[in-house]
């Protein structure tokens, strides 16, 4: 187990390094730069701006310069924000996508969860069920159409919670739904099938025909298979939740890191797209790694046939 | 005996849980502005967005500004000034007495050098850097008075001292490493920065300090950065904001119709146009420019894609009234049908591939495509439409990378000056590869006139010529689309979007 989880660990850093490493080469190979912009800057002050950011040395000097820096935490200043440092806006952003990722992947959990058992439970009397329905309807509309007909809804319709904005929790209330409804249809529907095939399986019916009670066969033969499918999925879609959703943060205003994934790389902000990128594969390869170590948990098979 | 329900850590927490959600904002400023995306930088001399400008306008005062009624000039941080020849060549102005930063600390003419001194120099990075580039600054510190000489007439530059670009900055920001911003920043404006939460909202309150200070009617003003032009409509909607700058153009029927009061669009001094790239074929020759120009139906093209955006017969929008107007070739189906056929005459042969070149946007696609069909129409000529963001278009345009490109245009002082130094050779923003002598000769004899009206002409002139040449072709002027509740007092429209957040009363009087 501990070799294991080292070989992984290695393989997290090495993917970290990888990635960035890619990033880097394709933001600089991509055409125009940071101080590129619709009222041209003099030809001595853009000459005089590359230097300063090390702009002009030659790629492989400053890929160098960019490793050094990621060894040590330090990405620099962002270049377009240039009086900030890019440390400060990840420090900044990051809590804002924490809170409205881990907000959305709670309730989508608390939703998605007893949906999927109690679908499959009934799954005999599907035909008249709403809920795969309702789930199938929410997977399949984008997330700006549900926060659209959400602020309808509950910002002018009634409730009038705020439609846009950041600094209290009525605030998070609209983003948390927009977020957390297709991601719960989506456990829903994994539950479901996961449970369904559970409630088909040999050890299932033994357990029945022991007689055991159906609430000890529920918590023991049909929802510990089904979360450890959850956990599985949950790996990397917490790293997609937890780094931001664009969409979402743009129609609500909120300060998040999932907008710099798009407005870093289009203003050519080269330090402020590497951290991002940085930190969203660091999310990602620990988030997947705590999903792989919580399945391995939850059903010792896994661990076994890996 | 049963636990009262105020016991039960259940209903505690819900309890809590409701007290949470139901909070009204506590700490509401009294106006709140829907900035657009967020100031990229508190530096004057390095931020340029229309969202930056909006924040300085509040927090740091040129020696010059502007009356929110009419953009004419006022007296700022200076008292007085005066050109000291007929050129504009030098020029002296006089500090107000006991100027000082919202610190208190003392606000003298030795700051206004060096913040100048800083601008020009490369190093700081600036955009406008050119505008003090070669200039001699002296300072007399006992007068309060500084004097500044330019290598070349500068006619307009008290006019350039109320951009923000040109406004005195603290020492603490004018020595701040990159990557770094000074906390506090003392301010000059009539309020002073209180809180900078990045990409979320800026804070400013009143400035005990300003000399303005009896005139501020607000004690604090949020400016939120909100990207989305919609997300900002809704704050509006919901009565989170009090202004937003600009209206999705899809949603200025229903504004109009249903906020009246609130919605008064307003001529801006801006210009969308077409730049033809003429160092190489086909746009080489003006023929085919004279074609493509008088093929396009300006008020068409308004009606259809320009929403309340009138259409353009100039470069320079016709706001100035001691300017005399220059005329773009009009829509003349026959004349550009002609054209053409002297083009090919010319050029025998099929013609060539003809692509358009704009930056992605919806209003820029939604331009591109009623340009594309109606070359198709009315000149029978098909045109490729490509788009590119905006970090690829600029550097394209400049490579002279292209044949024709969508193109605007804002001016930074309302002089015709600032549309047309754009076309001198020299120019970095001129990228269409006209150079003539004989055009920057006329601004030359425009700036060294010493006579506005003979200066006015000149300009005039040279715009002429410049359209004669069908270097470009105007399309539409801009419009100011902004929101203001109609409960706030004091708000002006002006040709500059200009703000004058000082005079603007919310109904609440400042402590």
């Amino acid at each position: 187990m501990k070799r294991r989880l080292a070989l992984r660990l290695l393989a997290w850093v090495a993917s970290i390094m990888l990635v960035h490493a890619a990033a880097f080469f394709m933001l600089r190979s991509t055409r125009g730069g940071p101080f590129d912009q619709s009222r041209a800057l003099d030809p001595v002050v853009m000459q005089a701006l590359q230097q300063r950011y090390g702009l002009d040395d030659p790629p492989a000097l400053q890929y160098l310069h960019a490793v050094q820096g990621l060894l040590h935490g330090d990405f620099g200043p962002s270049l377009r924000y240039r009086d900030t440092q890019v440390s400060t806006l990840l420090a900044e952003a990051f809590p804002v996508s924490l809170l409205l990722g881990s907000g959305a992947l709670l309730l989508a959990l608390l939703f998605g969860i007893p949906a999927g058992l109690h679908v499959a439970r009934r799954r005999h009397q599907n035909r008249h069920s709403a809920l795969p329905l309702c789930g199938t309807v929410f997977l399949s509309l984008p997330n700006f159409a549900i926060a659209a007909a959400l602020l309808v809804l509950f910002s002018f319709h009634s409730f009038h919670l705020p439609p846009a904005g950041w600094g209290q929790l009525r605030y998070l209330l609209l983003p948390w739904l927009s977020l957390s409804i297709p991601l719960a249809a989506q456990i829903m529907f994994l539950v479901r099938s996961r449970a369904e095939e559970a409630y088909q399986s040999l050890a299932v019916r033994q357990a029945m025909a022991a007689g055991l009670s159906p609430r000890h066969i529920r918590r023991h033969y049909i929802l510990r298979p089904s979360l450890s499918t959850v956990c599985a999925f949950l790996g990397p879609a917490a790293a997609a939740v937890l780094t931001g959703s664009l969409v979402i943060e743009q129609i609500f205003a909120l300060p998040g890191l999932g907008t710099f994934f798009v407005q870093a790389a289009l203003a050519r902000d080269y330090t402020l797209a590497l951290g991002v990128t940085v930190v969203y594969t660091a999310l990602l390869g620990f988030c997947t790694l705590l999903a792989d170590i919580a399945t391995s948990l939850l059903d010792p098979r896994m661990e076994a046939l890996s | 005996m049963p636990h009262s329900p105020g016991q039960n850590p259940r209903f505690r927490v819900v309890l809590l849980l409701l007290l949470c959600l139901g909070c009204q904002r506590q700490d509401a400023a009294d106006l709140v502005v829907a900035n657009g995306p967020d100031v990229e930088s508190l530096d004057p001399q390095i931020a340029t967005s229309t969202a930056a400008v909006r924040l300085f306008a509040a927090i740091f005062e040129g020696l010059t500004r502007l009356d929110p009624r009419d953009c004419s000039l006022l007296p700022g941080l200076a008292a007085s000034w005066q050109k000291m020849d007929a050129e504009g060549r030098s020029w002296s102005f006089r500090l107000r007495p006991h100027l000082r930063w919202s610190d208190g600390s003392p606000l003298s003419v030795e700051d206004v050098r060096a913040s100048w001194l800083r601008l020009a120099n490369p190093q700081t990075g600036a955009t406008y850097a050119a505008w003090m580039q070669g200039a001699s600054i002296q300072v007399h510190a006992q007068s309060d008075t500084i004097d500044i000489t330019f290598p070349q007439p500068m006619p307009m530059f008290d006019r350039m001292c109320a951009f923000p670009a040109l406004a005195p900055i603290p020492s603490s920001l004018r020595q701040a490493p990159p990557g770094t911003a000074p906390n506090p920043l003392p301010c000059s404006g009539p309020y002073q920065l209180q809180e900078r939460r990045l990409r979320h909202r800026i804070r400013v309150r009143k400035n005990p300090f300003s000399y303005r200070h009896n005139e501020v009617l607000c004690s604090t003003i949020d400016f939120l950065s909100v990207e989305a032009q919609y997300t900002a409509l809704n704050l509006f909607l919901s009565g989170e904001v009090q202004y937003v700058p600009n209206v999705p153009d899809l949603a200025v029927p229903a504004i109009r119709q249903q906020l009246p009061e609130s919605f008064t669009p307003n001529p801006q001094f801006a210009t969308y146009f077409i730049r033809f790239q003429i160092k190489d074929s086909p746009f080489q020759d003006r023929d085919l420019r004279l074609a493509f120009s008088q093929a396009i139906h300006r008020q068409e093209l308004a009606a259809s894609v320009g929403g309340l955006r009138p259409a353009a017969n100039t470069l320079v929008p016709p706001l100035l009234d001691s300017y005399p107007p220059a005329t773009a070739p009009a829509w003349d189906l026959a004349a550009a049908q002609e054209a053409l056929q002297r083009y090919r005459q010319h050029h025998p042969g099929p013609l060539p591939y003809l692509e358009y070149l704009y930056p992605s946007s919806d209003f820029h696609r939604a331009l591109a495509e009623a340009l594309q069909q109606q070359w198709a129409k009315y000149l029978g000529v098909p045109v490729a439409i490509v788009n590119q963001e905006a970090k690829s278009f600029f550097p394209a345009q400049r490579a002279l990378d292209y044949q024709m490109s969508h193109s605007s245009w804002v001016g930074d002082y309302l002089d015709p000056s600032t549309f047309l130094d754009i076309f001198q050779a020299q120019s970095g923003n001129n990228r269409t590869g006209f150079a003539d002598e004989h055009y920057d000769e006329l601004l030359q004899w425009a700036a060294a006139s010493g006579d506005s009206v003979m200066r006015m002409e000149l300009l005039s002139v040279a715009e002429t010529y410049l359209l004669e040449q069908s270097i470009l072709c105007p399309l539409l002027y801009d419009v100011d689309q902004s929101l203001i509740a109609p409960n706030i007092q004091g708000f002006h429209r002006n040709a500059q979007g200009y703000v004058d957040w000082a005079q603007l009363n919310p109904g609440v009087q400042a402590p």
